[in-house]
């Protein structure tokens, strides 16, 4: 009897603490992203992304604007928030190097980490979200040879990218053009933090015969525009991604062609390879994401404008 | 009391496995109880739910649908009053647009446009573009604007004005007016709705948790959908195509596994269908909250279940423990047993039962009582016949004795033996006791020595030896006198010489013995078998097989007598007894 008693009031005892115990809440997975301070509307892209995926998969979201250069005390802090059980990281745009350290710490305790943009130069376990620059650069060449008619010269210019994007894009677009036209780039301007508008001034003095200009990024094809704004050359412009503002030089003529790539997509499928990381589901280690290669002709298509401007 | 045991041992096992059983059946029962309540719960309860869900989802999506129309016709509205106001007075078409864009946030732009689709300058804040034609539009569909005289396009960004790229969806209504000159012309009117705008008022409609709500045109083209960003990019992919050309209506159907509740409602004015979604939830589908309290419910109903089998296995074996409790003390030759029937209450087989043992009890107990006292009784008449036996022959020879010691004047002799005699039937005839003293049995043994060793005129001699400790003790009446006349007849009597009788009384190890030993003849192996089983011949040795048996009856097969013998030098006959003291036998 007494044995009874004593079990029945254990087991009594075991379902009250059990109910009166708060149910344990699955934990909400958490994704860092850290994105850089330049190119407002390509980063607000990424980060509209994001969010997009953070709300169809329910997770919480924390975004880090991460400076070109990092105290060390700013190491420490960023450390100590990423490297934590149920969250990742998403690492958008070039490599800081300065994170260097951290990443690899992250990709070795297992924490996923999704590249967007452009590549990390680490060896490890992370996936990478970005535009196939081989096919997109194949596709600007194609335009550029039909716009130059398959021969002249031609410079590039840039602003904010440089490592290995940068370097893509130029080997790519190279090799098209030599490889299908006589087109012949004659000058990369690879240093970085120059303002474009004089930058391409001087390229366009010092090549008379320049007939065309590739920006990579955004500000170096709106420098480029201000440039051959006025100048009675036939100059043909052709750049990567479209602002409001590049959409305009479009309109207006100033910009023949610009290759559009999808910032929103990048953020969004690169949280969403984390979280699906995170839940042990199987991640492509590259997603290529859509590109397309807009002009005054086509940029109000219906099927292009869902990418040259997305809802707000 | 309750006991939580299943198995105690052999002999209860059966009562513990019934309890086991009956507990078992109990829960079982208990939770298949529960398990069914649940099954008819949920069956119930799901098409209920489901009910609910489809009721509720076409309650949404019809409202939007009624929304969205209403909506249409407003703006088709303020189209037709812009056209009424440049047929009145086309100089207030200007203050007319103004007015109404800044009134209203969800029009993003009015725009007037000539017979060629071209827009006419209006309102000078905004930098129209040249060479716009909205006719030749990819959103503008002419057949609609012949058919109905109004066209409502699907969302696209609008390309009129510099430097603004707004998501729209543009109503572009076919207007005639008067101009100054009497002659009609013939144009038309563009109202840009703000998709924002359109987007807030469809995202408003939601049926539930899981549920939403899509337009698309009559071909399946997404107008609105709450992840339309993520549709537009291929991010996301909804299955449009499903309802192309269904009729309205509303219903259950499947994807991915997953059932939900739709339904499908075209806009007359548009042509568009507003499609209502909402998966629907298993009753049993809760969040964790949920399911912890559901665990801690069925919890506690496994613990009342297990209780109560427990309870109600306890109270109906019970009686059938008790029962087998009472066999049980029935193996120790007990049957004095009597059977409190108020225990007995439940179940009322089993008391019917315990009835029918407790008179069977009582009728074994009497019978047994019965068998008892009948074999006192036979002992005692055996006793009463061997007395009866002895008494006879010995009183005639006796007498014969002393009739003769009285003839050759002995008086002593006749003095002795009577005084023998009258001992002899002292301790045999008037004690009822049937145990008596060793001291008294000797002494009725030396009395019957006296006797006879007159009557054969000294032809043996006798000694008595007893150890201390024996004479207390107790022994059943004449066990040596029959030994000591065996040993006379067939020992003493046949010998030429004088012989020698000793009767002992000692203690060894935890046995009385008593013997008598004799010098005589002795017996052959063959007659000391005999002695003791079968009848003898001369009919003196029914006193030495009634002495063995008395013993045997009284204290077992391990007692009785013994007889060592050797032809030419003697027989001792040995009895062995229990040691019995005085206060035992009282």
């Amino acid at each position: 009897m007494k044995k009874t008693i004593l079990f029945f009031s254990i087991a009594t005892l075991l379902i009250a603490w059990y109910a009166f115990w708060p149910a344990k809440e699955q934990p909400v997975p958490a994704v860092y992203l850290l994105t850089g301070s330049g190119q407002a509307e390509y980063w607000a892209g990424i980060k509209k992304g994001a969010v997009a995926a953070a709300n169809e998969y329910g997770a919480a979201l924390q975004m880090l604007e991460i400076g070109s250069s990092l105290a060390s005390t700013e190491i420490t802090e960023i450390s100590e928030l990423l490297l934590r059980p149920h969250q990742g990281v998403v690492v958008a745009g070039a490599l800081f190097e300065s994170l260097e350290p951290i990443l690899r710490d992250a990709i070795e305790k297992d924490i996923p980490v999704a590249a967007v943009d452009s590549a990390l130069p680490l060896d490890g376990d992370y996936s990478l979200i970005c535009t196939n620059n081989r096919q997109a650069c194949q596709m600007l060449g194609r335009t550029i040879v039909q716009a130059l008619d398959g021969q002249g010269q031609a410079v590039v210019v840039t602003w904010d990218i440089g490592g290995s994007l940068l370097e893509e894009r130029v080997r790519y677009l190279k090799e098209y053009l030599e490889q299908n036209s006589d087109v012949s780039v004659v000058e990369i301007a690879r240093e970085k933090g120059i303002d474009p508008h004089q930058q391409t001034k001087a390229l366009l003095e010092k090549y008379p015969e320049v007939s065309c200009i590739i920006g990579l990024d955004g500000k170096s094809v709106a420098g480029a525009a201000q440039a051959i704004t006025g100048l009675h050359r036939d100059i043909f412009l052709f750049g990567f991604d479209c602002s409001p503002e590049q959409a305009q030089m479009l309109e207006d003529g100033i910009l023949t062609a610009t290759a559009v790539q999808s910032p929103f997509v990048m953020g969004y499928l690169g949280v969403k390879n984390v979280l699906l990381d995170l839940d042990g589901q199987d991640v492509n280690p590259v997603t290529n994401t859509p590109v397309i290669i807009v002009n005054k002709d086509n940029m109000f298509a219906l099927a292009n404008q869902k990418l040259v401007f997305p809802f707000e | 009391m309750l006991k939580f045991k299943w198995a105690r041992g052999s002999a209860s096992k059966t009562v513990l496995g019934l309890r086991f059983i009956v507990s078992g059946v109990v829960l079982c029962a208990s939770l298949f109880a529960v398990f069914m309540i649940m099954l008819a719960f949920k069956s119930r309860f799901t098409e209920a739910l489901a009910q609910n869900t489809l009721r509720n989802n076409v309650q949404v999506g019809t409202q939007l649908a009624t929304g969205i129309e209403d909506y249409f016709v407003e703006i088709l509205s303020v189209a037709e009053t812009m056209n009424a106001v440049m047929d009145e007075s086309p100089q207030g078409l200007m203050q007319a647009i103004l007015f109404t864009t800044r009134l209203r946030s969800d029009i993003e732009a009015i725009a007037v446009l000539d017979r060629f689709g071209v827009p006419v300058p209006a309102d000078p804040s905004l930098a129209l573009k040249p060479d716009v034609n909205i006719f030749q539009q990819d959103w503008c569909n002419l057949n609609n604007l012949h058919q109905y005289g109004y066209d409502i396009s699907m969302p696209h960004v609008q390309n009129l004005f510099r430097g603004q790229y707004e998501w729209v969806v543009s109503l572009v209504y076919l207007s005639r007016w008067t101009d100054e000159n009497g002659v009609v012309q013939v144009g038309g009117i563009l109202v840009d709705i703000n998709f924002d705008a359109f987007n807030d008022m469809c995202a408003k409609a939601a049926p539930g948790d899981e549920g939403f709500v899509y337009i698309t045109d009559r071909y399946g083209n997404i107008v609105y959908h709450p992840s339309q960003h993520l549709l537009y990019l291929g991010l996301k992919a909804e299955n449009t195509a499903y309802y192309v050309g269904t009729p309205d209506g509303s219903g259950f159907s499947y994807q991915d596994g997953k059932r939900f509740a739709y339904s499908v409602n075209t806009l007359p004015l548009t042509g568009w269908r507003v499609v209502s979604i909402d998966y629907l939830k298993s009753v049993f589908t809760f969040d964790t909250n949920m399911q912890h309290d559901l665990i801690a419910i069925i919890s506690v109903i496994l613990l009342l279940s297990l209780a109560i089998a427990m309870i109600s296995s306890y109270y109906i074996t019970r009686s059938i423990h008790r029962l087998t409790s009472t066999v049980q003390e029935t193996k120790n030759q007990n049957f004095d047993i009597h059977m409190d029937l108020n225990q007995y209450r439940i179940p009322n087989e089993i008391r019917e039962l315990a009835r029918s043992f407790d008179h069977m009890l009582g009728r074994i107990h009497g019978l047994v009582a019965e068998i008892k006292s009948e074999q006192q009784l036979l002992r005692k008449s055996e006793l009463k016949a061997l007395q009866a036996q002895i008494n006879p022959h010995f009183l005639y020879n006796t007498l014969d004795s002393i009739v003769w010691l009285a003839e050759s004047q002995d008086h002593k002799g006749v003095t002795v033996m009577t005084t023998s005699l009258a001992d002899l039937f002292r301790l045999s005839i008037s004690s009822d006791q049937e145990f008596i003293s060793v001291a008294d049995e000797l002494k009725h043994a030396q009395s019957y020595l006296i006797i006879q060793k007159i009557r054969y005129q000294d032809k043996f001699d006798y000694e008595l030896i007893v150890e201390p400790g024996a004479m207390e003790c107790m022994v059943t009446r004449i066990l040596l006198q029959p030994l000591i006349e065996n040993a006379i007849y067939h020992g003493i009597q046949r010998m030429v010489d004088k012989g020698n009788i000793t009767v002992r009384a000692r203690i060894l190890g935890k046995h009385l013995l008593l013997e008598v030993e004799d010098n005589g003849c002795g017996m052959s192996g063959e007659a000391l078998r005999g002695i003791l089983s079968s009848i003898p011949k001369n009919g003196s040795g029914i006193g030495v097989q009634n002495v063995h048996q008395r013993i045997q009856l009284l204290f077992g097969k391990e007692y009785g007598l013994e007889y060592q013998s050797e032809l030419e030098a003697g027989t001792t006959a040995t009895i062995k007894l229990p040691i019995i003291h005085q206060e035992k036998n009282r």
